[in-house]
């Protein structure tokens, strides 16, 4: 136990090191992570310390965490908690920042109880920051947001429970649209704010291309509001639209930020469909080869990783230079293509804007309608955070690839060999280390919203059919000929086309918006198999299969939610493993009981299975509640499903 | 005794071996049935019939014989004691994944089509002109060729790649010896949505248990046939596949992910000319197939060619056969079944299983079996408008309970004794139990169950298959 001295030195230091917290500071952060890392035991002593702190009259939120805070939150991490609450609420809009800053750290290394507290009350703390901060830091929390919506690589789980998350990019959501609305309203007059957040929002966002050809038309559909049109292309080369593209095209802006990580991966992207264009020409050409894999490589590393700024602009000096290679290729093609095809042909749902430069993917907002529509935010770059891994030599050997001489050969242009500087630090951030944490978040930073950008419902399906358009070309067939031919560039389309991957079973993801929910399911799943394999020590038997109606009826889920989450054992012992059965199951699951406060009752398990009951915060009842749990008619406490699976082994 | 691998991994130093594998080769290998190999890549992507082995984690194999194939190189270690290993470089692989990407370019066609599965699947808002109340229809792939042509291995690979892609392929096993995500003797079908389990027995996956498992079960639809061969009795057998063809397309129907990824039919390698072009006739009619892939026969290839190229909707293409494909013998093929109806009850050795052991009353069991085949009955000797003759010969027999049925697998049937004959011999299958002992002085007998439960008021089926712990 620690002494109610050393406690009240624990938040005197607190305080003060927080009061020191009024910029960026790392090394503050990372000590007041570890203090609180340090300080989880200390329990109820130091709740009057707390209460004391708190029941400052200024501020009202506190409060409101002080009743949070009641009943078994009796520890420091209550004490850090409110501290950081009423700080980031209190102090100067831009050591709000910082704080929420602090606040992410000690949830990512410590953890629980953190998450638990802190997230009970993170719609109000982050929201109520995000209203008086001003745009720059907007965007940092934009990004700060971005990494809790990652499941961590080791929980497979988000960081904070998907509700409150779930709020918050609601909140934001709406935040965006009414500032693009305010900003359509009166973006001639160019008043520095808060049309300027907008502005500036909308700058590095890829506004919709603006020529939309066919309007009625389902290809038209998708270049509504889509990520970077530069992003993977089959180009339908013939469409007329090409040239009014051509015409209207307008450069980037000076003064724009130049170089992102979306930036790269979208030029990269095309570089990559133009290598395998050529490839698909000359098959046999290794060199080609070498490039791609290279190319799809550096893909990949940027995928996962975050690099410094100065990074990234090496990175993207070698690739402009391949980039004017290719814009004169596709030139020079397209007018042949003119030349040999006048009747424009509209293949199927390709879309049918080319975007005929890879670079400038922030093109000028130029803001005019057509109007976007609602927008879902698509992270690409800050998915990256969470990722593992990578390491820097394979960047370095990647780097050098491209910077190989029959590589300029193919591009006929040269590189500078000066890329030595690349290797430096690829972070791989770990969960457990404060100052890789530290890390990530300001690789966050370098990461500006470019990523985030307008999309359509429909824009992962467009990227997905983008991708696989490629199967489209009509020499893929269902032939002897086609079998017997050696296309071992498709293969691509197995890995390459979904880059995302699950560390545990291989399972692959595109990199979409739908994907990468897909993905997060999944490592939820993961998570939760295992959890309940730890803890399930009843062991389990065969099921009976679905009768023929059931199987009819039965679908398999997007993802594996369907098939053994915590709650849906689909099947149960007896002949009814019928969806109905599964409904009711979980029906059953989700029965809940206000947590008793009796200590003695607290610490009585199921008199079935004999695990303990977890107290978990509802937002329903707005108690600490028991899941799963029902009151027998005995008095007693148990599972509701195991009580249900007793009843129906006696029934 | 028993354990697989329990005695080898005990004893003997383990040596791990490191190896590079180049790209588009493929490194084979086969386990004995007490042994345990183990696996591990190291860096690059490797795939096990098309299923992609995760960096990094180790993967263990008893009893099969596998290949580990890699299109861009890899490198990986083993260790254990495989019956055989060897890199090959030979390898049909190219050809399997064209055949994939083409059905893939018809999957995307048929979900272009589909306005339920663009609506409800993939969320689409805005469906346009183009999305029309049709229903598209991926392709329905028939796979075709002599027995250890290697079927499996491509209905395999095709499925894993298709998954891979997010499209949920209704895989339909119609060899009866394959009990595809069942036992031997049955006749199957699932929709495979996730990852198969390459350690799983025949690497399909497992059907769903009680509990958790770390790969996602799959749920297949079970017909009882019996034994191994359809020919031991065509006219059962051709009546459970139209059973199953309708189960089939009642799911496609309402299922719009696995409609607009078709299905991949591994039929059983019966390609003689008077029965197997029957059966062949009769299944590409139930399961309305349009594609038809025969492997490494020129002559089947030619007489499909000649029979269902004039219909236009049938496509008829050919594949090379494998040199990876392992005859399997009938001693190899008894343990492999054993082992598949051993893991039914008792799990495979990283998930274990309960099974429990009940004693019942004789008289509460109700056992059928299919009825003896009748060479006066095929449908082509009888006379036109004979049909009081077929209505008298039941496809199934009641059995009476005897010490013959010691130590039987019997196939628990949707079905209650108090069903006619004809809704027996069309019941899809609950699960299976196997009969450890029968007492007929005290009219007892003790079944092995899947599950705690009660005997099954429902009736048994009879097949050739017999498990002895």
């Amino acid at each position: 136990m620690v002494s109610a001295t050393e406690l009240e030195a624990i938040r005197q230091d607190y305080i003060t090191s927080l009061d020191d917290l009024t910029f960026n500071s790392r090394p503050i952060i990372t000590n007041l992570t570890i203090i609180a890392q340090e300080n989880i035991q200390a329990a109820e002593v130091i709740t009057r310390a707390i209460e004391e702190h708190i029941s400052k009259p200024d501020d009202y939120k506190a409060s409101d965490t002080r009743k949070y805070a009641s009943g078994n939150l009796n520890n420091l991490g209550i004490l850090i908690y409110e501290l950081l609450l009423t700080d980031a609420l209190k102090c100067a809009p831009s050591s709000k920042l910082p704080a929420l800053y602090l606040l992410d750290s000690i949830c990512k290394n410590v953890g629980s109880p953190y998450t638990l507290l802190f997230g009970r009350n993170l719609y109000r703390t982050f929201t109520d920051a995000y209203t008086l901060v001003n745009d720059g830091i907007r965007r940092k929390m934009h990004e700060l947001f971005q990494t809790w919506k990652q499941p961590s690589m080791t929980t497979g789980q988000s960081l904070f429970n998907q509700e409150p998350l779930r709020r918050i990019e609601n909140y934001l959501m709406k935040a965006q649209t009414a500032l693009i609305e305010l900003q359509q309203h009166d973006h001639r007059q160019r008043r520095p704010s808060p049309v300027a957040y907008a502005q500036a929002y909308h700058q590095q966002t890829p506004t919709p291309p603006q020529q939309h050809v066919t309007p009625a038309s389902h290809a038209a559909a998708y270049t509504h509001g889509q990520l970077a049109p530069s992003y993977t292309q089959t180009t339908s080369i013939s469409d007329p639209s090409y040239r009014r593209q051509d015409s209207d095209y307008t450069p980037p802006p000076v003064g724009q930020p130049t170089v992102t990580t979306g930036s790269l991966l979208a030029e990269i992207s095309n570089l990559i469909q133009f290598t395998s264009d050529k490839l698909y020409d000359n098959p046999t050409d290794s060199d080609l080869n070498t490039q791609l894999s290279a190319l799809s490589q550096l893909h990949s590393i940027l995928l996962a990783s975050s690099l410094p700024a100065s990074q990234l602009a090496t990175i993207k000096s070698r690739l402009d230079v391949l980039s004017s290679e290719l814009h004169q290729t596709k030139k020079r093609k397209a007018e042949a293509d003119l030349l040999a095809s006048p009747a424009p042909k509209r293949a199927w749902n390709v879309p049918t804007v080319v975007n005929e430069s890879a670079i400038p993917v922030w093109i000028s907002p130029q803001p005019q309608p057509p109007v976007p529509q609602p927008q879902a935010f698509v992270p690409v770059s800050l998915s990256s955070v969470n990722v593992p891994s990578i390491q820097p030599d394979l960047l370095a050997s990647v780097v050098q690839v491209l910077a190989q001489p029959q590589f300029n050969a193919v591009l006929g242009t040269s590189i500078p060999a000066s890329i030595a500087p690349v290797n430096a630090p690829a972070t791989a951030p770990t969960m457990t280390d404060p100052s890789a944490l530290f890390a990530s978040l300001k690789a966050a930073g370098l990461l500006s919203m470019d990523a985030t950008t307008l999309a359509g419902s429909n824009g992962s399906q467009k990227q997905f059919c983008d991708t696989f358009s490629k199967l489209l070309s009509p020499d893929i067939e269902l032939s002897n000929k086609f079998l017997q031919i050696s296309r071992t560039d498709l293969v691509g389309l197995l890995y390459d086309s979904l880059p995302l991957q699950c560390s545990t079973c291989g399972r692959r993801f595109a990199d979409t918006e739908r994907d990468r929910k897909i993905r997060d399911a999944h490592l939820d799943w993961h998570f939760k198999v295992n959890k309940r394999l730890r803890e399930d020590t009843r062991g389990q038997s065969r099921s009976w299969y679905l009768d023929e109606e059931s199987w009819i009826k039965f679908t398999d889920g997007d993802d594996d939610k369907e098939n053994g989450g915590p709650t849906d054992s689909p099947f149960q012992s007896g002949a009814n493993g019928s969806t109905a059965a599964k409904k009711h199951r979980e029906d059953v699951s989700y029965k809940y009981i206000a947590a008793p406060k009796d200590p003695n009752v607290i610490n009585t398990p199921c008199p079935i299975c004999k695990e303990k009951f977890k107290s978990v915060w509802n937002e329903k009842a707005e108690d600490w509640v028991w899941m799963n749990a029902v009151k027998a008619e005995n008095g007693r406490i148990y599972h509701a499903t195991c009580l249900q699976d007793a009843e129906n082994v006696t029934l | 005794m028993d354990l697989p691998g329990l005695s080898s991994a005990g004893q003997s130093s383990v040596t791990t071996t490191t190896v590079d594998l180049r790209p588009e080769t493929e490194w084979r290998f086969e386990v004995g049935l007490d042994s345990i190999v183990t696996l591990k890549v190291l860096q690059g992507i490797a795939e096990i019939f098309g299923t992609e082995l995760a960096v990094g984690r180790t993967y263990s194999f008893t009893a099969t014989k596998l290949s580990m194939f890699t299109w861009r190189g890899c490198r990986f270690e083993w260790s254990g004691d495989p019956m055989a290993e060897y890199i090959s470089e030979e390898s049909v692989m190219s050809s399997y994944a064209n055949l994939h990407f083409a059905l893939e370019k018809l999957r995307m066609q048929a979900a272009e089509k589909d306005a339920h599965y663009r609506k409800e699947v993939m969320k689409e808002v805005d469906i346009g002109q183009f999305g029309s109340a049709e229903e598209g229809e991926g392709p329905r792939v028939l796979i075709i060729g002599s027995r250890n042509s290697g079927k499996t291995t491509l209905a395999k690979i095709l499925t894993a790649y298709a998954v891979k892609m997010g499209r949920s392929p209704m895989v339909v096993s119609l060899d009866p010896k394959e009990g595809m995500l069942s036992l031997p003797g049955t006749i199957s079908a699932a929709s495979f949505s996730t990852m198969m389990d390459v350690e799983e027995e025949e690497s399909w996956g497992s059907s769903a248990t009680t509990g958790p498992m770390h790969v996602p079960p799959k749920n297949p639809t079970a017909y009882y046939f019996g034994s191994d061969s359809p020919t031991d009795n065509i006219r059962f057998y051709k009546s459970l596949v139209s059973r199953l063809s309708i189960a089939i397309s009642s799911r496609l129907a309402m299922d719009h992910r696995a409609r607009v990824s078709g299905c991949i039919i591994d039929a059983a390698g019966i390609i003689d000319q008077k029965v197997g072009y029957d059966l062949i006739d009769s299944i590409v009619a139930d399961l309305s197939v349009d594609v038809i892939v025969t492997i490494g026969n020129e002559r089947l290839y030619n007489d499909l060619l000649k029979r269902y190229q004039p219909r236009k909707q049938i496509t008829v293409v050919k594949v090379q056969r494998s040199g990876g494909v392992v005859e399997h013998d009938a001693t190899y093929l008894r343990s492999i079944q054993r082992r598949m109806i051993k893991q039914y009850f008792y799990g495979p050795p990283k998930t274990a299983l309960s099974a429990f052991t009940i004693t019942a009353d004789i008289s509460a069991l109700t056992v059928y079996k299919r009825s003896e085949q009748s060479h006066l009955v095929s449908s082509s000797a009888l006379p036109i408008g004979s049909d009081e003759t077929t209505a008298l010969l039941s496809l199934v027999t009641k059995v009476e309970v005897s010490p013959a049925l010691q130590n039987a697998i019997l196939a628990v049937l949707y079905a209650s004794a108090k069903d006619s004959e004809d809704d027996i011999a069309e019941a899809s299958v609950m699960g299976f139990v196997n009969i450890s002992d029968i007492d007929e002085t005290k009219k007892k007998v003790k079944v092995l169950m899947p599950i705690q439960a009660r005997l099954p008021s429902q009736v048994l089926f009879m097949g050739s298959y017999h498990y002895l712990e």
